[in-house]
């Protein structure tokens, strides 16, 4: 859920968006340049000269304005956000699989053995789509705005058992189950850029673009998952714990985006183009902050907060496991914990297909 | 003429003592009225609300939290002789845990009334006790939750599988249970203002020794219950603490209140058999006993019979553990009783039979009390619609709890147990007395009174918490390490029982010496000082920065005095000895004075 205050920050982004594109569209195609065309079709209404042939023959040089519309894929490189993940997975691990090996290995338990249906996914790429107004201020030269939105959603069910035998053969089974485990980013980026462009042929041209603007991210971590704890002597299997739970943490934040790379037009008929573009885009976000939520035992917990990178030592009888990971949990967490500020990375090598129309 | 002076002094005391109790004149319980001047018997309730609170190893995501289920606590207040204003507190409490204090502590010789322990199974009816604690200080008995006449309440307790969900780490584990006699004893001081800033003596035996450490702890290091440094988190006692402590300490009100100042109220604690660090006694009494000419080896020279030790076993068995091979031996080799080995087998739960059996009748529960029991509301059935004291009624029937006796390989603790059960069963079907009578019949999950709540114990075994490796059972070596810290400020006594096995006092000392982290030696100095009776102390000497937070810490003495002909429950065995030497060591640690 967006917050009124992103929704503000989008809407006058917005505004300063149209506001750039009339401001090019007009500083770019200096009025006098239009009466002068007018001119020369209101002097000679009835005959072509050989100037307007000309034009017409190359078309595409006289186009100034051009829409573009594209997507594609591009890597990420979500180190803070996945730390979520790696959090998750390295204290089931603990929590569960060295702690088992230790009663084991100590004579407190016969054996243990574990079944696993699905993973803590990171988020390591995501999917682009773009939206660009370019004028041509000559053939070689462009400027443009545009609007950019990435997202990423990577909501699955994970379950897992843990079976324990006791020495005198009572069995203990663990079972939880994720539904659903969830991390999502998403963003939005309003660019203005200037593009160098150089025909290599008639219909293929190159370009090499250099982007900027804000970006405004968003980014949610769910975890609902029922816990079970079974016991199974000669006689029971009785449900002896069972707890559900739900954790619930967004975000959401402004930053920069430097947008740069190059490409390949081709020209197809009627105007149209298509472009493949490559590049790399640096996109991070920080002083993220947001909402969170938890439940446990029918009992719910809410919060505002700023993401921060936290670093805690988990000290047991069977090791200790160091572990660094983001939240926006400061009830639950001393801000002791706290080791550096969050950021939200976007940033990643992209790959994307469009296609261009002129007029 | 000697025989008919001391018959008339009995005489005169006994008329005394009943003089006190007059049936007509029974005080209200639940809501005691209060007296100026002299504070009456009171017996009854106190209702322990549900508790949040959570488990940690500094982990936020997974910290297990819990909520502790509402119960109903028995308690039992007898005022002081004397001056009752002025004296201290004395709380008592059993171990086992989820053993009651009222067929134990409550019914030998503590309190105004008392068994005969002269007799086999301490006799038939309750007498005056001769060396009642009341000439020492007001007397506070507690059965913790689940025992004696304590009882749980949830919704729906006639589902038995939810009721065997309640029989877990939310209510039973070494925290939850302390937070329930500090909450309890709290409570009662602030319905006593009469006495509510007077020194409290905390007095407990065999697994109360465990309990003992987990309240001093709590309430001398209250704070870290609340600020993530300690494993158990408990936001509400702290609450509750400090607004004891605002009325006791007002000039620390808003401030966090030291160890030093705290130890004017909470001064003192006495520990019958105690464990106080049970992993490492355990350790140090199998190494003691499996010793060639040790007094097992004795034992199985008297009975004729052999005892092979742990070591001889194949490491598979569970015998090869020392003390689950000594327990084994005491009770299906040698049949001797391994709470006071010079007696055959069961002779110590055969007091606390007979006390549970004599409780049940509402006549001579009025008696101990000095209450009209039928005054007290919580005990009728129709109060206890949501009541709960087992979840397998099968687990009481007798039959059943033999044949899982011969299924199951079973720890130490637990075999100590059953015997208890295997009595219980015998009461569940039926209970004795006439409390059906009284206050109604019970649905079949609920009792009257439970010696040893065999369900509510195992769940101190296996729980949620300890399954998921919070260290919150009493073998925790945390235990001893509270313990030692408690001693660096709280005056303490501990009795010394030749005869006992279950607790073998002689490891002690040398158990709190595997304490390596916090002590440098602990030694065991057996002999009399200034005229003792009975010598005996432990000197503990303490590293330097042993514990960060107290300067100066170099040694403490424990008094350790010797009960030679005792077993584990010396109030049964040397009553008299156990009075003298306590009050005795009140006063030489600034506390009362006999009257």
């Amino acid at each position: 859920m967006r917050s009124s205050k992103e929704k503000r920050i989008s809407k006058s982004s917005l505004i300063l968006f149209v506001y750039l594109g009339i401001a090019l569209a007009t500083s770019l195609n200096p009025p006098e340049l239009f009466p002068k065309e007018t001119a020369e079709k209101k002097s000679a209404p009835s005959r072509e000269t050989g100037k307007s042939i000309e034009k017409k023959k190359n078309g595409l040089k006289q186009k100034r304005f051009q829409i573009e519309l594209c997507g594609g894929f591009s890597t990420l490189n979500l180190s803070d956000y996945n730390l979520l993940a790696d959090y998750d997975f390295q204290t089931q691990n603990f929590f569960y699989d060295v702690y088992y090996d230790y009663l084991r290995d100590n004579g407190q338990i016969s054996s243990w053995s574990k079944e696993q249906d699905g993973k803590y996914k990171k988020i390591k790429d995501v999917i682009p789509f773009g939206f660009r107004f370019k004028i041509y201020l000559n053939n070689s030269i462009a400027f443009s705005v545009g609007f950019k939105y990435l997202s990423r959603n990577h909501t699955n069910d994970l379950d897992y058992q843990y079976v324990i035998t006791e020495n005198n053969g009572t069995q203990y089974i663990d079972n939880k189950e994720f539904s659903p485990y969830a991390l999502s980013v998403r963003g939005h980026a309003e660019m203005a850029g200037i593009h160098f462009e150089k025909k290599i042929k008639d219909s293929i041209g190159i370009e090499a673009y250099f982007m900027g603007g804000p970006l405004f991210v968003e980014c949610v971590y769910m975890a609902d998952w029922l816990y079970e704890l079974w016991y199974i002597d000669d006689i029971y299997t009785l449900l002896m714990y069972d707890n559900d739970s739900m954790l619930e943490e967004s975000g959401t934040g402004t930053g920069f985006v430097l947008d740069f790379g190059g490409r390949i037009n081709i020209a197809l008929k009627h105007n149209l183009g298509l472009f493949f573009e490559g590049g790399y885009a640096y996109q991070v976000a920080k002083k993220i902050s947001g909402s969170g939520r938890e439940t446990r035992d029918n009992s719910t917990t809410s919060w505002e907060g700023e993401w921060g990178i936290i670093e805690e030592n988990i000290q047991t009888p069977w090791g200790n496991l160091e572990l660094q990971f983001p939240t926006n949990y400061w009830e639950g967490w001393s801000k002791d914990l706290k080791i550096r500020d969050f950021k939200l990375d976007l940033s990643g090598f992209q790959m994307r297909i469009g296609v261009s129309y002129k007029f | 003429m000697k025989r008919f002076l001391a018959v008339s002094v009995a005489l005169l005391f006994f008329m005394y003592c009943q003089s006190e109790f007059p049936q007509s004149e029974y005080p209200q319980s639940e809501s005691p009225q209060q007296e100026s001047q002299s504070l009456p018997c009171e017996a009854g309730f106190i209702t322990v609300e549900p508790v949040d609170f959570y488990f940690h190893y500094q982990s936020y995501f997974s910290r297990l939290a819990l909520r502790s289920s509402a119960a109903r606590i028995w308690y039992s207040f007898h005022p002081a002789d004397q001056d009752c204003e002025e004296k201290p507190l004395f709380i008592f409490f059993n171990g086992g845990p989820c053993g009651a204090t009222s067929s134990g502590l409550w019914s030998f010789n503590t309190s105004k009334m008392t068994l005969d322990t002269s007799l086999e199974n301490g006799g038939d009816e309750f007498i005056p006790n001769p060396v009642s604690w009341t000439r020492l200080g007001n007397l506070l008995h507690v059965d913790s939750r689940q025992a004696g006449f304590s009882y749980n309440l949830m919704n729906s307790p006639q589902d038995w599988e939810e009721r065997f969900k309640e029989f877990n780490a939310q209510n039973f584990n070494i925290y939850i249970d302390g937070a329930d006699f500090i909450r309890v004893l709290l409570k009662f001081l602030s319905d006593h203002p009469e006495i509510q800033k007077n020194p409290v003596i905390i007095t407990g035996e065999s697994y109360g020794g465990i309990r003992s450490n987990v309240m001093l702890h709590i309430l001398l290091n209250y704070k870290d219950y609340a600020n993530g440094k300690e494993i158990y988190q408990d936001y509400d006692l702290v609450d509750k603490i400090q607004a004891h402590y605002d009325t006791v300490f007002p000039e620390y009100t808003n401030q966090t209140v030291p160890p030093e100042v705290i130890t004017t109220q909470f001064s003192h604690q006495i520990l019958i058999q105690p464990a106080v660090s049970y992993s490492n006694q355990h350790l140090v009494t199998g190494e003691i006993l499996e010793q060639e000419g040790s007094i097992i080896y004795q034992i199985a020279e008297e009975e004729g019979v052999e005892f092979i030790p742990s070591w001889q076993r194949p490491s598979s068995d569970p015998l090869s553990d020392p003390m689950n091979n000594i327990s084994d031996f005491m009770h299906n080799v040698a049949e001797r009783d391994i709470y006071n080995y010079v007696k055959p087998e069961d002779w110590f739960w055969d007091f606390f039979y007979n006390a549970a059996t004599l409780l049940r009748t509402t006549e001579n529960l009025s008696i101990v009390t000095g209450v009209d029991v039928t005054s007290i509301a919580s005990l009728y059935a129709s109060a206890r619609v949501n009541a709960y004291r087992i979840y397998n009624e099968s687990s009481y029937d007798a039959e059943n709890t033999v044949n899982q006796e011969t299924n199951k390989v079973v720890s130490f603790e637990e075999l100590l147990f059953r015997t208890m059960a295997r009595k219980e069963a015998k009461l569940s079907a039926v209970e004795p007395g006439d409390m059906s009578e009284v206050f109604g019949l019970l649905q079949p999950w609920d009792r009257y009174f439970i010696s040893l709540n065999y369900d509510a114990n195992s769940a101190f075994h296996r729980n949620i918490a300890l399954h998921r490796g919070y260290d919150v059972n009493f073998y925790a070596q945390i235990c001893g390490s509270m313990f030692l810290k408690n001693v660096a400020y709280v005056n303490t006594f501990i009795t010394d029982a030749s005869y006992d096995i279950v607790v073998y006092s002689k490891a002690i000392p040398g158990s709190l010496a595997l304490h390596t982290d916090i002590l440098e030696s602990s030694i065991h100095d057996i002999e009399p000082q200034g005229g003792e009776k009975r010598g005996g102390r432990i000197i503990l000497k303490y590293l330097p920065d042993a514990f960060p937070d107290i300067s100066g810490l170099n040694t403490r003495t424990i008094r350790f005095p010797l009960y030679a002909t005792s077993g584990h429950a010396v109030s049964i065995t040397q009553p008299a000895e156990l009075f003298s030497d306590v009050s005795d060591w009140l006063a030489d640690t600034g506390l009362g004075d006999i009257q």
